[in-house]
């Protein structure tokens, strides 16, 4: 071992263009000299490499554990209607929330403030200030992007075939799963559009249905309205079974309004109307054309 | 798969009486006589108020065939004119006029997939009148 170090280190010395004269060494001292000077450059070099692969070994754990326990992801919040009344809600980002009976939203904001909210029921939506970031709401395979301040009502319970998207004020983009984001629907202010669940068809239009809010609003309006329609309205409204027993009732036109009546009570007035006499068994409640006594 | 991707429209024209409706008349007297898978139907309705054009903007998918219907019992079919449009450019459209059912067929098969805008107008913008419009899918295509 002192063997090898003396003939390294007279090796280097020998190297040396001069040597100091009166230099008093010995192997191991020169030795251990020659290797605080010359290796001074390379332990802080391998002190870095070292930190570093510590470094990336920690990100890696923590990535890794992230990804199982989804600790970087969005909280969703899961919000429920009950069957029997409507919500109103204020959102984190700031916008106003009525959801319909049976209905449920979950929505989350990643770090980046971009809003996410899934729907499966039916909800109206006021967003007054211009969103700070992107503001998303799916509804089955419909997705609602909303990028300026807009009243809108959508639909989209499981058992629709369609997903109604009714725009108040302001406009949102739709478009459906297929298609993708970059292709969409612009739905503008007092227009209408729909996205089928079951061809995701999507089209847009005016909206000529007056009676789109009547959930929130609690006022029913009818102008000239086929029965057929009225029934519908009434079925949607009410949740009840209503069925039209002679095709001819469904072209009698009906007028009038309801604020917020029973449905014991819609049906008195419409019956007063004239043409029409009801029948119910249990929750089923017939429309037939009024038999003529002479 | 293919019937996701493919959509196919019918246009359907229909003059009631002011009593009546368009799309109830459609779906009881049409819908089972049209070939294709059903996509949806619309009522576009005129009034004497109005400017007699209504429109719509549908999503068409490139290689898909659409055919669009329309009919109205009440007046003549030249009464009812159809025009649709992709990107302010008129696309030219082949139609077939049914004599004996009384409406028109229109087919129609977009280059692009995105938005095409249907423009219905009543030439005799006077009178009350309605038109229904129903989506099929050709399953030729």
């Amino acid at each position: 071992m002192n063997n090898s170090i003396d003939n390294i280190f007279k090796e280097k010395v020998s190297n040396l263009s001069s040597i100091p004269e009166n230099t008093l060494w010995t192997p191991e001292k020169g030795w251990d000299e020659y290797q605080k000077m010359h290796s001074k450059r390379i332990k802080p070099f391998s002190k870095l490499v070292l930190l570093a692969a510590s470094a990336a070994a920690t990100v890696a754990i923590i990535v890794a554990l992230s990804i199982g326990t989804n600790i970087f992801s969005p909280k969703t919040i899961i919000i429920s209607s009950a069957a029997d009344s409507i919500r109103e809600l204020l959102l984190p980002n700031g916008s106003k929330v009525w959801m319909n009976k049976n209905s449920t939203i979950a929505y989350s904001t990643k770090k980046s403030g971009e809003f996410n909210l899934k729907l499966d029921g039916e909800i109206y939506v006021e967003i007054t200030d211009e969103p700070k970031a992107p503001y998303t709401i799916k509804a089955g395979n419909a997705i609602i992007t909303v990028k300026s301040p807009t009243k809108l009502n959508v639909r989209a319970y499981p058992n629709d075939t369609d997903i109604d998207i009714t725009v108040r004020d302001g406009s949102v983009s739709v478009s459906d799963n297929i298609l993708g984001q970059g292709l969409a629907l612009l739905v503008t202010k007092g227009n209408y559009c729909s996205v089928s669940r079951i061809n995701n068809f999507a089209f847009a239009t005016a909206n000529t249905n007056h009676n789109y809010l009547a959930w929130k609003t609690g006022k029913l309006i009818f102008n000239e309205t086929p029965m057929a329609t009225v029934t519908q309205v009434l079925r949607q409204y009410y949740g009840k079974e209503i069925i039209i027993a002679d095709d001819t009732v469904a072209y009698y036109s009906y007028t009038g309004s309801f604020n917020k009546e029973s449905f014991d009570n819609v049906l008195v007035l419409i019956q007063s109307d004239g043409n029409i006499e009801m029948s119910m068994d249990g929750n089923v409640v017939t429309f037939s054309k009024k038999t003529v006594i002479n | 798969m293919k019937t996701l991707l493919a959509t196919l429209i019918l246009l359907f024209a229909l003059q009631t009486s002011s009593k009546a409706q368009c799309s109830i008349n459609f779906k009881k007297e049409y819908k089972d006589k049209l070939e294709g898978i059903y996509l949806s139907d619309f009522e576009v309705t005129n009034r004497p108020d109005s400017d007699g054009i209504t429109k719509f903007t549908v999503l068409l998918r490139e290689g898909s065939k659409y055919i669009i219907y329309l009919t109205n019992p009440s007046v003549p079919l030249t009464d009812i004119k159809l025009t649709v449009t992709r990107d302010e450019q008129y696309l030219k459209l082949e139609s077939d006029v049914n004599s004996v059912e009384n409406y028109i067929t229109y087919n129609l098969k977009p280059k692009e997939t995105g938005a095409y805008h249907l423009y219905i107008e009543f030439c005799d913008k006077s009178i009350k009148s309605c038109v229904a419009l129903a989506l099929y899918l050709d399953e030729d295509e």
